[in-house]
């Protein structure tokens, strides 16, 4: 085991390898207030990537209901009671990490979901679970009743689980943009990469015998085109492009600025040690801070507020980087705010968004003249 | 970041092997029989598998010629040199026989296992298996373990999954689960639904949505020709398909009890491979998987000694 620096826990930790990071990161950032859970994404991978016999489970892309959604089955809560107290203070985490937690034949701990496990991809959806404490007989849940939606794809980590796990070096991180692959011809079916995830982005392919993850859809990246699953989302609630470390997060990066400027993109479950590169904006609409602390560690409480201030007018930068995602089909990599317009530009310096902050409003008469026609507002 | 082949070996215990050496010697000068001569190093007692030359060899567990050959009982142990482990065996031991023709190697491995694994289309369902590992000499004991960096060992493994498919068809999804139902699996034409095979894909040339059949991944084939694939190895976490797919193979799964036939070649076809002359020895191992707890890679059963294996003039 070597000793290794991972910022989200802000303190070294230990993992099987040295420390490796690729030349540039790619990483993104969803903004779970925005996202509606209508699984544009979900079936925009599955149609392009998991379509084939074998796969008929398999989920690169699902968006889950929390808190009581989770594909598949407990995916969170099951590797969580096995790390023991997950204490934060000062920023740092106290606790153990699914590598420090690994009892002594193993290099993590883990699970290995079965076959039920994978049988409800959409268990918890849209559940409020009000309490019924007027009967005779009741439950009393930790929950009161909100909801929201987590999107989750593979998050490409910097301390991979799935790779350190595999016994044939099978899984490999890209260094060009730290983007981690099952080489399909090394693998052997073992499924040690499915155990070791926590986040149970790895799967096993039922009819070719071997596994298989989200690739980041690395075909599109390396022409500067986002991911299927970020292109296509309905809400616009996804960032993506390149994320770096905070010593070396660029001002005009969009998803540096969200993660490491105003700190409002926070890594999910940060606590499991995997630093993953898929950030998320918390739902302001949910006051449980233990549970948010849980889900995206103790930056949770102030990345709502600094959220609910943009939206109150409070940051127009902020607002100009989220009304930038999913304006393009390419990935920005460079923004600026110009006289209350939001400019992207990509990897090439060509500008290929632009995005008013504040649409004009336009008032016209209830009645047409030159069509002699009456106007009505349509909601 | 390093790789798994970095990962130690087995360190040989060179007084175990000199005594047994003496004791061996000794057996088989008292038994008249003495027809090769134990190199210091060599394997501890009761770790010898005489194959006898037979006219030709069978890959049917129930071959009466087997009835001719004697068995081996070989130790199982734990493996706790590489991870995943195990650290105890899955059987106490595992009964050998082996005989050769003037062509092939043949060997029958017998062990008691109550439940026959042999479906593993579904997210953590494993097979049993069993292998044999030969190695081109007996006195290096490192190689036990699946070879050296500057040795190469060859493998036969057994596997009762392809066992199964060959005996009843290429086992899928729909195996595993008989309710399965879908309309279509794009881009397969319209009704291509239930029962939809990697063999579908393969003939409509659109392996691309089968990524493991369309790079070649043994473990992928759409059609299996044999049940026993042979591979090499250069120490742990390193074995490959070889080039070259000579071996074959039966399993039979009865009353509880695997009787699993590998038959290789005994001359080499690959580079690194070595032929296996009569009147010489070899280093041999075997292990044996056990799908229901878990066992596939390195979490396996195998033989504790390294084996020595002569080929009876």
């Amino acid at each position: 085991m070597a000793d290794v620096w991972n910022w989200q826990l802000g303190r070294t930790m230990t993992y099987p390898f040295e420390e490796s990071r690729p030349r540039r990161q790619a990483g993104a950032v969803f903004d779970t207030n925005k996202c509606i859970g209508c699984q544009t994404c979900t079936m925009a991978c599955k149609t392009c990537w998991t379509s084939g016999v074998g796969q008929e489970y398999v989920f690169w892309n699902n968006v889950e209901t929390k808190p009581w959604g989770s594909y598949p089955m407990a995916w969170d809560v099951r590797v969580l009671e096995q790390l023991g107290p997950q204490h934060w203070a000062d920023g740092v985490y106290r606790g153990k990490t699914i590598f420090e937690a690994a009892p002594p034949s193993k290099t993590q701990v883990g699970w290995a979901p079965d076959p039920i496990d994978y049988a409800y991809p959409n268990r918890g959806e849209d559940e409020t679970n009000r309490t019924i404490t007027k009967a005779d007989f009741h439950l009393t849940l930790p929950y009161d009743i909100w909801f929201f939606y987590l999107p989750r794809v593979c998050n490409h980590c910097t301390y991979p689980a799935c790779l350190q796990s595999c016994p044939r070096t099978s899984i490999y991180k890209r260094p060009e943009d730290g983007i981690v692959l099952v080489d399909q011809q090394r693998c052997r079916g073992y499924q040690v990469c499915v155990e070791a995830c926590p986040y149970k982005k790895t799967f096993f392919n039922q009819a070719t015998g071997i596994s298989e993850k989200c690739v980041f859809c690395f075909p599109a990246v390396e022409q500067g085109i986002l991911p299927r699953c970020m292109r296509t989302c309905i809400g616009k609630i996804r960032t993506f492009g390149y994320v770096s470390t905070p010593e070396q997060a660029r001002e005009d990066n969009p998803v540096d600025f969200l993660v490491h400027v105003r700190k409002v993109g926070l890594p999910l479950y940060p606590q499991l040690g995997l630093e993953p590169n898929v950030y998320y904006i918390p739902p302001v609409h949910v006051a449980d801070e233990a549970f948010l602390t849980m889900l995206f560690g103790p930056g949770a409480a102030a990345a709502q507020q600094t959220y609910r201030a943009a939206m109150e007018g409070g940051d127009d930068e902020l607002l100009a980087v989220l009304l930038l995602n999913v304006s393009t089909d390419r990935i920005i990599t460079r923004f600026a705010l110009q006289a209350g317009v939001a400019i992207g530009w990509d990897d090439n310096g060509d500008e290929v968004a632009r995005v008013p902050l504040r649409e004009p409003v336009i008032v016209r008469p209830a009645h047409d003249a030159a069509l002699s026609a009456y106007r009505y507002n349509v909601p | 970041m390093s790789g798994s082949a970095e990962e130690p070996r087995g360190v040989p215990d060179r007084r175990g092997f000199l005594i047994g050496a003496g004791v061996a010697g000794a057996a088989a000068v008292a038994a008249g029989t003495v027809v090769l001569t134990r190199r210091p190093g060599g394997p501890t007692p009761g770790s010898t598998v005489h194959a006898r030359r037979v006219r030709r060899v069978s890959d049917d567990p129930d071959w009466s010629g087997w009835d001719g050959v004697g068995t081996t009982r070989v130790v199982l142990d734990g493996q706790t040199t590489a991870l995943p482990t195990r650290a105890r065996p899955f059987r106490s031991h595992v009964e050998v026989q082996a005989c050769y023709d003037a062509e092939e190697v043949a060997f029958r491995i017998s062990w008691d296992d109550p439940h026959r694994d042999d479906l593993t289309a579904a997210a953590h369902r494993f097979r049993d298996a069993c292998a044999v590992l030969l190695a081109p000499d007996v006195t290096d004991t490192a190689l036990r373990l699946m070879g050296s960096p500057e040795v190469q060992v060859t493998l036969l493994h057994w596997k009762a999954d392809w066992q199964r498919d060959l005996d009843e068809g290429r086992q899928g999804p729909a195996d595993a689960f008989p309710n399965l139902t879908a309309d279509y699996y794009p881009p397969l034409a319209a009704g291509s639904g239930d029962g939809a095979t990697l063999a579908d894909y393969a003939a409509a040339r659109v392996t691309p949505w089968t990524p493991g059949l369309h790079v070649g991944n043994p473990l992928s084939e759409a059609r299996r020709i044999t049940a026993v694939e042979k591979l090499h190895a250069h120490g742990f976490g390193t074995s490959e398909h070889a080039p070259t797919q000579d071996a074959r193979g039966r399993g039979r799964w009865r009353d509880g009890r695997w009787q699993v036939v590998l038959v290789g070649r005994r001359r080499p076809a690959d580079p690194g491979e070595f032929p296996l002359r009569a009147g010489r020895d070899y280093g041999m191992a075997v292990a044996v998987w056990s799908g229901r707890d878990g066992d596939r890679g390195g979490r396996k059963s195998p033989s504790k000694d390294f084996l020595q294996l002569i080929l009876e003039p």
